[in-house]
């Protein structure tokens, strides 16, 4: 047999063995679909979704290209101005300004802002991003808030915000010292023009933060092992 | 095991274990152990709205200091309000009670808190000696814990022996009771949250969710952004944040409701679009008095008169109801009527209908739960995932205290006062003879601030709510608390308006520094820990009643310590709950899990009512069995149209309609004592349509005069903010204890229900 003809038939075994392949896992997988479907209302009953993940990448589906971004100068944001604007640490943040269309429920009109971020000319601020555009009814959370005024006053204490830039050893990437929930999407808060300065990062372009940074888990107890010898 | 039974298994079982393992720095359940960040976290269900979402309260040094919402509840899945968010603000305002005060020589003088029970006791003792026992009430609230309910109903009803027992609740679910119970014969709705994953069409029937409900809202507007074509309906008399976020708003002149629902049962069976099969196995028709009347004058009495119906002759009632007829009613155009009869009467499209206070707030309150279960029941779009009419309640516990417990007049903790069988269970129970039980009910709640006023009444003890704000036409009802001869008893945890007329005053320990449970709308009872130690000498409101019944001889019936009392308190409650229909969670259940589905019997929840694939109490021969009515069959009603109590004239042109705001809880005891939703709205409003405004000469912040036949008040103006009332209809939240709306609104209430109308009444606007 030539060369040629021997290539030829390899090539239409090679072609029939992949058609035969597709259709075992397009059957799998349309089976495997269906069965997946039922397995997830399954879990619809008894948990939540858990798209704790879910946005780790987000932001860079969006057009605003953070390594290109403008450095601002005259920041209006600080660690102080933050936590402010929260009744303790892990609070929705109040609105600092007047409402765009206060008949809005939220949605596009506080998403025109802070979907992507940009130079807002009324403010003369870069807007911040929110980390859950998903969630459409903004106003749900975040109210419009201005003055200290009380209707009787509070002896609330809130939670304190964790330290910036906690690290197992000097120079290691700190951990992550915040809940996730409605958090995942680091580089709204970490990245950007709006960002406060204390919590940006240095390397925006680095996509996978979780790579490095841990999180510092909230229900998990020290690990430990009985040595040789304890008592039980 | 294969792939689907492990990922069944940890689905059902391990998932909040794996889950912790899966995603660390995501607090699952109510782990009680320490974190890195200092805090502990327990569950509690929210302390405001119906919703009941969970949150996971953070604990530092004694204090409340952070709230999450908890993603292990299917409720929320970890979302909150604003509200839900700040709750744990709520306990430390700096002017929170903490000791009893008694009214001496006309002044509030401060008492240790046993002699403040004490004096409470022998006034009970000596106002039943000098006018009967029928001359003492305790009114109470949906935010009364299922405990505080449970005691209260046992020691009047059972104990002293009167149905002088009623709660805030009958200004808020009332309709949604008497409408569940005469369409289906059991209170409570049959389906659950997750209709909101299924279903296609929402129709919100005068309700303002994405500001009373945000939560659920939220959940609907996710469901709609992955699939473009669900179809929210705005259904209003106003124009609000909800009509904003809906894909269609059909604004309506107030009480139209009751045509427009008629006009789509005309429509469908027009279009045969009636769900025959369903309608002949599973419904029977019925009509019932007319011409009911208000119950604005002094001992109203009404009761209903059932008749059969065929369902020719139903179809022939609703003649009077085409489209192009109710649109001249309503101000519906006819071509949107038949749009909402398409989305009905589309059997490829599953449909939820919500609802609030708009439809149990209404003089026909009754009727129009009925008109809107007549859609469903007519399409058989019922007790299926993504199908079911949905009836929101407003408060935390308004399901699980109020309408489970049953504490209102007429309900025991099962049945009515009217039922022997009933009478004889409580009696049972509760190691009380059977004869101190009365069998008619007294007076509900407009009717008991009547009998105050009358002198019918001489003693009301009044836990967790603030009648002093919300009571309509609320100046009678002042002055009534005032007259001489009338003993007033306040527990609440901050000075209200109502605490300003008490005779005495009981600090009270609130939500997560006690034990408890609320059950919330969809059927779900909730369980959390005392968190906290309540301020100074602060005691639940459970213990409070529990040291009243021990001064009055009834320690017998109340046994428990301190430390047992709600464990003890819920197990004897189960009792009355046995069997199917409603088995209740066991208190080992309810501690593990943030929060538990009745009827649960045999340790399962039952998520679809009446439908036998989910429900076991359901009869498995048929398709559907409504086992509250007499052969499992619901009741179809024909209701008409009626005019409200007062409508607009020459005098007072406009409408007045009253509600709530996002940030503010009810009354706003609570929230405005947090400063950041003080901050985004720190007092009430008058909102107006700008042509009105125009007319009127006035702009956002002038002061305008409302005027009705029952008083005035002079409030800032507020053109286009968060909503957009009708021209000849003025908007006015009622949270604000120094501007009053409820001075002007009138007590008129629907006489099957007894609920009052806060929705409609007239008044004038003048520039002030």
């Amino acid at each position: 047999m030539r060369t040629q003809d021997r290539l030829k038939y390899i090539r239409i075994g090679i072609v029939s063995a992949l058609m035969l392949v597709t259709v075992f896992v397009l059957g799998y997988a349309i089976r495997g679909g269906q069965s997946e479907a039922v397995v997830t209302a399954a879990l619809d009953q008894q948990r939540p979704e858990l798209p704790f993940e879910a946005g780790v990448f987000r932001r860079f589906d969006r057009p605003l290209d953070y390594t290109t971004a403008p450095e601002r100068k005259n920041t209006k944001r600080s660690l102080a101005s933050y936590y402010a604007r929260r009744a303790y640490s892990g609070a929705p943040p109040a609105i600092p300004h007047e409402l765009l269309d206060p008949k809005a429920f939220g949605g596009a009109s506080c998403n025109q802002c802070h979907l992507d971020g940009g130079w807002v000319e009324q403010f003369q601020a870069w807007s911040p991003v929110t980390p859950h555009p998903e969630f459409a009814n903004c106003l749900q959370c975040h109210v419009p808030s201005e003055g200290k005024n009380t209707f009787r006053s509070t002896h609330f204490t809130g939670a304190q915000p964790p330290a910036v830039k906690q690290a197992a050893l000097p120079g290691a990437p700190p951990i992550i010292p915040h809940d996730l929930h409605l958090r995942t999407n680091c580089v709204a808060c970490h990245a950007g023009p709006a960002a406060v300065p204390e919590l940006r990062t240095t390397h925006p372009e680095r996509a996978n933060c979780r790579q490095c940074h841990a999180t510092a888990a909230d229900s998990v107890t020290a690990f430990r092992r009985p040595s040789p010898g304890d008592a039980k | 095991m294969n792939r689907r039974a492990m990922l069944k298994a940890l689905a059902l079982g391990a998932a909040a274990a794996a889950a912790e393992k899966i995603f660390p720095g995501v607090l699952f359940a109510n782990t009680g152990a320490a974190t890195p960040d200092g805090l502990t976290w327990k569950k509690a269900p929210c302390r405001f709205c119906g919703t009941g979402c969970g949150v996971l309260i953070g604990l530092s040094k004694g204090r409340a200091v952070s709230v999450k919402g908890d993603p292990a509840s299917p409720v929320n899945k970890g979302l909150c309000c604003v509200k839900g968010y700040h709750s744990v603000m709520a306990l430390y305002g700096a002017d929170r009670l903490k000791q009893a005060y008694v009214r001496k020589n006309g002044a509030m003088t401060p008492v240790p808190i046993q002699e403040a029970l004490d004096l409470v006791a022998s006034k009970l003792k000596e106002t039943i000696a000098q006018h009967g026992k029928d001359s003492v009430s305790i009114y109470g609230s949906g935010q009364w814990t299922i405990p505080d309910g449970y005691v209260a109903s046992k020691l009047f009803k059972g104990c002293i022996g009167t149905n002088n027992v009623e709660a805030n609740a009958r200004l808020c679910m009332a309709s949604a009771v008497t409408g569940f119970m005469t369409s289906f014969g059991m209170d409570e709705p049959m389906g659950c949250y997750e209709d909101i994953d299924h279903a296609d069409v929402f129709v919100l029937w005068g309700n303002n969710m994405a500001e009373m409900h945000p939560v659920l809202f939220s959940r609907m507007l996710e469901r709609r952004m992955a699939n473009p074509q669900i179809r929210i309906i705005d259904l209003a008399t106003r124009w609000t944040r909800t009509s904003m976020a809906a894909d269609k708003c059909i604004l309506f002149r107030p009480q139209g409701d009751l045509a427009i629902a008629n006009a789509i049962c005309h429509e469908l069976i027009r279009r045969d679009q009636v769900n025959y099969a369903f309608v002949e196995r599973h419904t029977t028709f019925r009509t019932g008095k007319t011409g009911i009347g208000y119950g604005t004058e002094d001992k109203f009495a009404f009761t209903d008169e059932p008749k059969p119906i065929s369902f020719d002759q139903f179809a022939k009632l609703l003649e009077d109801y085409a489209p192009e007829k109710v649109e001249k009613l309503t101000g519906v155009p006819a071509h949107e009527i038949r749009y909402l009869a398409s989305l009905f009467g589309d059997p490829r499209k599953k449909i939820v209908s919500f609802w609030c206070m708009g439809m149990n707030q209404h003089t026909r309150g009754t009727w129009i739960q009925n008109n809107v279960y007549n859609l469903h029941l007519l399409t058989g779009k019922i007790s299926q995932p993504g199908n079911g009419p949905f009836s929101l309640t407003g408060q935390p516990s308004a399901c699980g205290t109020v309408r489970e417990v049953g504490t209102l007049t007429n309900r025991l903790p099962y049945g009515e006062v009217t039922d022997e069988n009933a009478r004889k269970k409580a009696a049972g129970i509760w190691g009380v003879p059977v004869e101190n039980i009365p069998a008619k009910p007294t007076l509900h709640t407009v009717e008991m601030f009547r009998a105050l006023d009358r002198g019918d009444l001489r003693f009301m003890w009044i836990q967790v709510t603030n009648p002093m704000v919300t009571m309509p036409k609320l100046k009678r009802y002042r002055d009534a608390t005032k007259k001489e001869g009338r003993f007033i008893v306040v527990s609440d945890v901050y000075p209200t308006p109502t605490t300003d007329i008490a005779d005495v005053i009981l600090p009270s320990a609130m939500w997560i520094e006690r034990e408890g449970m609320f059950g919330n709308s969809e059927r779900r009872t909730q369980h959390w820990d005392k968190m906290v130690d309540p301020p100074g000498e602060a005691m639940s409101d459970t213990w409070q009643l529990i040291e009243i019944a021990r001064r009055l001889g009834y320690r017998q019936q109340f046994p428990w310590t301190e430390q047992d009392h709600i464990r003890e308190i819920w197990n004897e409650y189960r009792k009355f709950h046995a069997g199917p229909k409603h088995e209740m969670a066991s208190y080992e259940m309810l501690r593990e899990r943030p929060g538990v589905q009745w009827p649960c019997p045999n340790g399962v929840e039952t998520r679809w009512r009446y439908n036998p694939k989910y429900d076991p109490a359901a009869d498995r021969e048929r398709q559907f069995d409504f086992y509250g009515k007499p052969e499992g069959k619901a009741w179809i009603w024909f209701r008409p149209w009626e005019a409200p109590a007062e409508s607009p004239d020459a005098e007072y042109p406009f409408w007045l309609n009253t509600g709530r705001v996002v940030e503010h809880w009810h009354s706003g005891s609570l929230t405005r004592r947090i400063p950041v939703l003080h901050r985004a709205v720190p007092n009430a409003y008058a909102e107006l349509h700008p042509t009105d405004a125009k007319k009127l000469g006035l702009r956002t912040g002038d002061r305008v005069r409302l005027v009705s036949r029952r008083g005035s008040l002079v409030l800032p103006v507020q053109i286009d903010g968060r909503g957009r009332p009708p021209i000849g209809m003025v908007f006015v939240p009622f949270f604000d204890e120094s501007l009053l709306i409820n001075e002007l609104t009138l007590d008129a209430f629907c006489p099957i229900s007894k609920q009052p109308d806060y929705k409609k009444c007239a008044v004038r606007l003048e520039k002030a």
